[in-house]
């Protein structure tokens, strides 16, 4: 064993000698970038099974056999390290991180693996990367942690939900978000509600506090994820918790503070004096072109409309919608336990106030983790959560109810929420509600409990077999109520309303696992697991709704006296899978794994209601043959190949049965008809998956990973949009083929390593290529604004091709495309003539992130940018609001001053003309945005309060941080926030804040 | 070692449990509010999804709304007050894929694949008797008759009038089969349409019953239809005949005088109702239902312009003015006079009501839009009969059924000259008296006459057409775009493709 340079062995007592045969050594280990000591780090006497663990002060006792002994150092997530023990008595040990993760134990499907030797594509993030982030769920802090994922935090709304997309899209209308399994059991995941127009607002993710989480594995391959078979397609996220380790207990506590503000403007709307002279042009120009009636003037229909300066001023609006945004987190833990009990505990309150006015998330919540050894075979488990959420819910969407759109479109500079004598104003200029008004008397809100329960029993007869059997039970249960006040414009014809509605998701599994382990010969190692899992969900809903209310302030359904509907349902589906994995391993340099599953489900025909998946897969380790130990430039070098299958299963649990509904009636009497069509034939979309990686370390701190990967889905699920004529409005099938091809690179550098000073980089790029390859016949499909066409990726759009503003009279002008809709050089100023045509995708071309970690003593700087480009974005509603003129109930965006105003003019938009420009703001891919972007997605400036200070109080580790989330964002467009849906589609959800927090972390 | 077996009883009984479940009966699930078409094998059954025909027209895309707002708008005596609902469909800006709600087209077409779905049912029912044998035919009947329906609106809106060409040019897709879920049925030509509802209401008369039932279609609902579908083709001894048909013989009267006004909020209708969508406090349509759009507490959008204002007013003895009511919106930036028509009150609510809640500002006792959907009422039988009379030159009949309507109205208003008894005093009358129930537009169009908005309460946008040839390409709603994108049939002439 080379002795290093940088050699972070600390020498705080004098060794003392000792001539007692068989050497006993003491000492503490600690973490060499926290100086904190390592509870659980194992310590060895090389080429012996003598052992020994280190209590939770770090502390270790071994004896060993001669003084001339080595001892080998290691724990989860650090570098190993070997010392010869040299007649001490006390060796005490600093263990760096392990920067590359070669010896990182990686939580993967049903079990654990070396990073070293796993032949999938897999990445971890560690709860310290995500943990200093205020979130309300963890996805929201994935975003650029890992190559290939593309995380979309298109809502800004506290409590709301993230898009993640492993490898691409992989399906049409099937889910494309990933399987999260939690601690070993796959969970709901995605919304439980909506808000009244339908956005998706509840995330189920935001029961878990982010604190409890240890790590997080993200299964990007066949090989990694096919164990999970029919849901795995778009890979998988594994969450495990914090679990309790023995010694004196220890505990933690987080305080967090922050305060939140949009991101960047968004949709941002003109002032008072500009919004006046635009309008005061497009009239004047109106009048230039001799369209105008007779008696059309200027004056007279600006004051008709109430256009003029207020005496009080111009209204900013977005004073009265929007705040800052206040995050306030605490957490209190307990770790600990003897050698047969561990547990962690935890509780924690999460308080974040949206930016807009009436959006908040409360959550309260507490977990038990415990393990039990009841004997030396027979260990048992349980880990609870409880968690209770409180959202008041905004509306989202292209509604006048959400205070985000309504802003950017519905309200004028020119007026105000209330009249003169202080009361509400009803109706906006523009013809719409009074936003303020109704935002102040009606509200909508979720209350939500989850308990989540999974236990397990684990039986060890011989070193090399376990039995594990994992059962869950995890219980949601989501009250919510929309209320409009009798008062509120919404509520006056109903005279108040409220709608109150219960769902509960109920999902009890049972996993159970066989687990063969064993090295032969030192050489042979076999790792052999077969399984057996059964599923079954059930969706149950009740809901009532009662009008005429007596006044604002009661607001129950009991005092409704009209009760209006009440409705709800019982549904469930169900699965059954067995599953089995062979890995194999030989001298450590050459791994072979082959897994296989085979899933029923309850969601599919009789006729295709099994389906089996499978992967193979190897690495060689070149760097562990004999010629290539002579090139010490490589530490390792890691080739891996991968393939198999997995699947996606229709979303509804019911859609290939022929069904006739009873949920309405007619006259009081029952009314059924048809609300699916059969198709028994409905089967599971197929994923094929390749994944070529190359794993490198250089130098000892240069590391690398370069994925190359193929995604082939067949039998596409697709819930196809059939004629109006036929009149069965839509119905699931399996329709064509998709691929995503592309690229991953990860690269981790250590820059400088002092005993004071160390800097570290990552940085990661990733570039998918989607394509549609078939389709029925070759038909194209479509859909709104986009087409899906063999040939072109699934997020194509397809409109009329802007081609600018004629710079000689200011008209808009569209390109003329050929028959099959691709622009041909040709010009038209005639909407009429200008047809679809493809208008580009919204996926990047490629993204990425860059990230910087700087240590001085107890000082950590991380900052981490995110950066896309070649990706699109769609301007929802910019047909109204950039209408050059044409209408006037919509608010004006700043973007409308860009304006051509003489011959000669080189300008973004067209002249303006009350009446319209010959239909320049007619659907177009004018409103198609280039979304470029860069962003400061996270930094953060730690400090720990030196031992010498703090050791006296008996504590072990003050932290204090101020972190900041999107602080910086550079991007191409400057309409709206560049994290949109990653379908490109701007669908006015809330938008992303910036945050700037306050933390303090105190261990004792 | 007893530990042991302890533990490996326990992965035995494990494994048990998960072995119980390891059968084809666990992957069985089944929805709790629908069943399988296989389980429709009774009278009851099909009743029940003939009830599920009737839902349809209680859809805000058919006659709870659009059928009525979507072609009132359009004419010259009903508007929207504002942007916000039907405003484009007033103004005339609709193309295929913008300022049109496409379940105008879609829910129809649905309806009818609904109603074909129903006669395979009541064919493979075995009645037990003559009764329910008479049960299932009257099914049938109903469902025809729906059909015929269905097909004649679709017909009137996206079609050419039959009057214009004799049917020649293109109307919708006949659909008399429960299609192939990938069908792309072309368009037939309005004759094609016109021929296949008088087929469909030739065939359902003799199967339905003949005893009133306000909510659903009986043999005198599908005679007033026929009698409609006559007028529509100007086949006027045809309408005229079973105009007539149904007035002598049906067992339906005008209403008084005196029951005028209370007719439009008594659920139970009137002595006039043949057929009306029922519509009761657990089917509330919301605000955007006609009566929503009624509601001058509500979004109350859709009103009456101030020409049909005048009309009323020019008779202050017409009991008409008890149902019109003129309001002063209390916007202090943009006081207007907003005209109502009060045919959608909801249950119980009369004028006094509504008007007293208005000057006082509470809200207004709508909720929940319970109110009946008129779409056949004996007073439309009387004006088919008058319309189609003066066509064929027979004024004195034609007079004798204008008179019933006008001297209802007003006692003293009858028309006694028979030089004053002509199209135009018929079209008139059927301004005032069948306004806000989605005739207007039709009469004017089908007549030939060009829509006219001489005076209209509100012009809240400069681009709000006047005059409205009857020709104009605009008049004949275009095939919308999610209709084109998948089955490509011919497109309105005017209309660019699916743009």
């Amino acid at each position: 064993m080379k002795q290093t340079a940088l050699s972070l062995l600390l020498f705080l007592f004098c060794a003392q000698l000792s001539f007692a045969q068989g050497k006993t050594v003491t000492g503490v280990v600690t973490s060499a970038s926290t100086g904190t000591p390592i509870p659980g780090a194992s310590v060895m006497v090389k080429g012996t099974t003598i052992g020994s663990i280190t209590n939770m002060d770090g502390f270790y006792s071994i004896t060993a056999n001669n003084e001339n002994d080595i001892l080998v150092y290691s724990f989860i997530g650090m570098a190993p390290q070997e010392l010869a023990i040299n007649q001490r008595t006390v060796i005490d040990v600093a263990l760096e991180e392990d920067a590359f993760g070669l010896e990182e134990v990686m939580i993967v499907a049903y079990g654990t693996a070396k990073k070293a030797s796993f032949t999938g594509s897999a990445a971890t993030v560690k709860a310290e990367k995500i943990n200093k982030i205020p979130v309300s769920s963890f996805e929201k802090a994935l975003a650029g942690s890992i190559a290939g994922v593309q995380v979309s935090n298109a809502s800004g709304q506290p409590g709301s939900g993230t898009e993640i997309r492993i490898r691409g899209i992989g399906s049409f209308s099937a889910s494309n978000e990933p399987l999260y399994v939690i601690d070993g059991v796959p969970v709901t995941s995605g919304d439980i509600h909506n808000s009244y127009s339908g956005a998706p607002v509840g995330n189920v993710m935001s029961t878990i506090p982010v604190g409890d989480i240890e790590n997080i594995t993200v299964l990007k391959d066949a090989a990694a994820a096919s164990l999970y078979g029919s849901r795995a397609a778009n890979g998988v996220i594994l969450i495990t918790t914090k679990h309790g380790r023995e010694g004196v207990t220890k505990y933690s506590f987080k305080s967090v503070y922050g305060v939140s503000e949009f991101a960047v403007d968004n949709y941002k709307t003109v002032n008072g004096d500009d919004f006046l002279m635009l309008h005061r042009e497009s009239m004047e120009n109106y009048l230039a072109t001799g369209n105008a009636p007779a008696d059309f003037d200027v004056d007279t229909t600006m004051l008709g409309r109430d256009w003029v300066k207020p005496e009080e001023g111009y209204t900013d609006w977005y004073e009265h919608l929007f705040r800052k945004g206040i995050t306030q987190n605490a957490e209190l833990s307990a770790t600990g336990g003897s050698e047969k009990t561990q547990f962690y505990l935890s509780g924690g309150v999460f308080d974040q106030e949206g930016v807009a006015y009436k959006s908040g998330f409360t959550r309260y919540s507490g977990r038990v983790n415990v393990t039990h050894k009841m004997s030396k075979m027979l260990k048992v488990g349980l880990n609870i959560l409880n968690s209770y959420t409180d959202q008041m819910i905004v509306d989202a969407g292209s509604s006048y109810y959400n205070p985000f759109y309504s802003v950017s479109r519905n309200c004028f500079p020119t007026e105000g929420p209330y009249l003169p004598d202080g009361t509400y104003r009803l109706t906006l200029q523009s013809g719409y509600r009074n936003i303020v008004r109704e935002r102040d008397l009606n509200y909508q809100d979720a209350k939500l409990f989850r308990s989540m329960n999974t236990g397990f029993i684990e039986f060890k007869p011989f070193d090399f077999l376990t039995f594990r059997s994992t059962n869950s039970f995890d219980w949601i249960n989501n009250d919510e109520s929309n209320y409009a006040s009798p008062l509120s414009r919404s509520g006056s014809a109903e005279q108040g309303y409220i709608y109150l509605y219960n769902r509960k998701r109920i999902t009890k599994t049972t996993s159970n696992l066989v687990t063969f382990d064993k090295t032969f010969n030192n050489i042979h190692h076999v790792n052999l697991i077969a399984a057996q899992e059964a599923e079954t969900k059930r969706a149950i809903r009740f809901n009532g709704s009662g009008y005429v209310l007596p006044n604002e302030s009661i607001r129950s359904i009991g005092a409704a006296a009209i009760p209006h509907s009440v409705g709800g349902y019982d549904d469930g589906t169900s699965m059954l899978s067995f599953l089995s994995r062979l890995n194999y391993d030989f001298r450590n340099k050459y791994y072979v794994s082959t897994s296989i599953r085979r899933d029923g489900s309850s969601k599919l025909g009789i006729e295709e209601r099994w389906a089996s998946f499978w992967s193979v897969s190897g690495a060689w380790r070149l760097s562990s043959e004999d010629v290539m130990q002579t090139l010490s430039v490589i530490d390792d070098l890691k080739l891996r190949v991968s393939y198999g299958t997995n699947g996606t299963l229709p979303p509804g649990y019911y859609d290939h049965l022929a069904l006739y509904s009873y949920s309405s009636t007619y006259d009081n009497q029952i009314a059924a008809s048809e609300s699916s069509i059969s198709n028994p034939f409905l089967t599971w979309e197929k994923n094929a998956n390749l994944n070529v990686g190359i794993d490198i370390t250089l130098f000892k701190n240069i590391s690398a990973t370069v994925e190359y990967f193929q995604r082939h889905t067949r039998d596409l699920l697709m819930d196809l949009y059939l004629a109006p004529s036929v009149g069965a409005g839509r119905t699931w099938v399996n329709i064509g083929e998709m691929d995503n091809t592309g690229w991953e690179f990860d690269l981790r550098t250590t820059n400088l390593s002092t005993n004071d000073f160390t800097w570290s980089s990552t940085f990661s790029i990733t570039s998918i290529d989607n394509k549609i390859v078939k389709l029925n016949n070759n038909e194209d499909i479509i859909s709104d604004i986009y087409i899906r066409r063999e040939g072109e990726a699934y997020n194509t759009f397809f409109l009329p091709l802007w081609a600018g503003v004629n710079p000689a009279n200011g008209a808009p002008e569209w390109y003329v495309v050929d028959e099959d809709g691709y622009k041909t050089g040709e010009i038209t100023g005639s909407y009429a003539e200008a047809k679809p045509g493809v208008a580009g995708t919204a996926d990047p071309d490629f993204f990425g992130s860059l990230g910087n970690n700087l240590s001085y003593k107890g000082f950590n700087l991380a900052f981490l940018f995110n950066f896309s480009v070649g990706g699109k974005t769609w301007y929802d509603s910019g047909e109204k609001s950039l209408n050059d003129g044409s209408q006037v109930k919509y608010a004006i965006p700043v973007s409308q001053l860009d304006r051509w105003q003489k011959p000669g003019d080189v300008a973004l938009n067209p002249q303006r003309i009350w009446n319209g420009n010959n239909g320049s703001s007619s659907e177009s891919s004018r409103f198609i945005l280039d979304n470029d972007y860069l962003r400061l997605k996270d930094i953060t400036l730690s400090y720990n309060l030196p031992k010498s200070l703090i050791n006296k109080a008996s504590i072990n580790m003050i932290t204090v941080y101020v972190q900041a989330s999107n602080y910086w964002t550079w991007a191409q467009q400057d309409i709206c926030d560049p994290e949109q849906r990653v379908n490109g589609f701007a669908y006015f959800e809330m938008p992303n804040n910036k945050t700037l927090t306050f933390g303090l972390e105190i261990g004792f | 070692m007893r530990n042991i077996k302890y533990i490996v009883k326990l992965f035995v009984i494990t494994g048990l449990i998960a072995g119980q479940s390891c059968t084809e009966d666990f992957l069985d699930e089944f929805p709790s509010n629908s069943q399988s078409p296989d389980n429709i094998t009774t009278i009851a059954d099909a009743q029940m999804v003939l009830n599920g025909a009737y839902d349809f027209f209680q859809d805000n895309n058919y006659y709870n709304c659009n059928m009525i707002t979507e072609n009132d708008c359009r004419a010259d005596d009903m508007q929207t007050a504002e942007y916000g609902r039907k405003d484009g469909i007033y103004l005339y800006r609709y193309t295929a894929s913008a300022e049109f709600d496409d379940g105008t087209w879609s829910l129809p077409f649905a309806l009818i694949r609904h109603v074909n779905s129903i006669f395979s049912f009541v064919e493979n029912i075995e009645t037990i008797n003559e009764a329910e044998e008479a049960v299932a035919l009257d099914i049938k009947g109903q469902a025809l008759a729906i059909r015929a329906l269905a097909h004649f609106d679709l017909c009137r809106m996206f079609g050419r009038q039959y009057s214009h060409d004799k049917g020649t040019s293109p109307g919708v897709p006949v659909v008399t089969t429960v299609l192939n879920p990938y069908a792309k049925e072309p368009r037939n030509t309005v004759a094609e349409v016109y021929a296949q509802v008088i087929k469909d209401l030739d065939e359902a008369i003799p199967l339905l019953s003949t005893d009133i039932r306000l909510g659903k279609i009986n043999a005198w609902a599908a005679k007033t239809l026929l009698a409609r579908v006559y007028l529509y083709q100007e086949e006027n001894v045809k309408a005229y005949t079973t105009a007539v048909d149904v007035y002598e013989n049906g067992p339906y009267t005008l209403m008084s005088r005196d029951a005028y006004v209370d007719s439009w909020s008594n659920s139970g209708g009137s002595s006039e109702a043949i057929f009306s969508v029922l519509n009761n406090a657990s089917d509330y349509g919301g605000g955007s239902s006609v009566a929503g759009l009624s509601d001058p507490g509500g979004f109350g959008q859709f009103i009456a312009t101030q020409d049909l204002i005048d009309l009323i007013r020019s008779d202050p003895g017409d009991i008409r003015n008890e149902i019109l009511y003129v309001d002063q919106v209390s916007d202090p930036v943009d006081p207007t006079t907003w005209g109502r028509v009060l045919k959608y009150p909801g249950n119980g609510n009369t004028k006094a009501i509504i008007v007293a809640n208005q000057e006082t500002g509470s809200p207004l006792a709508t909720v929940p839009y319970d109110c009946n959907v008129p779409v056949f009422r004996l007073s439309e039988v009387c004006l088919i009969a008058a319309e189609a009379a003066v066509k064929e030159g027979e004024v004195a009949n034609a007079k004798k059924y204008l008179n019933a309507i006008v001297e209802r109205a007003n006692p003293s208003a009858s028309v006694s000259a028979n030089a004053d008894v002509t199209l135009d005093r018929i079209l008139k009358e059927r301004r005032k008296e069948l306004v806000a129930e989605g005739h207007r537009f039709f009469d004017l169009v089908r007549n030939k006459r060009d829509i006219v908005r001489s005076n209209s309460t509100r012009i809240f946008d400069i681009t709000t057409p006047l005059t409205i040839k009857w020709d104009d390409f605009r008049i004949i709603f275009p095939i919308p775009k999610s209709e084109l994108n998948i089955n490509p049939m011919v497109q309105n002439d005017g209309y660019i493709g699916a743009n």
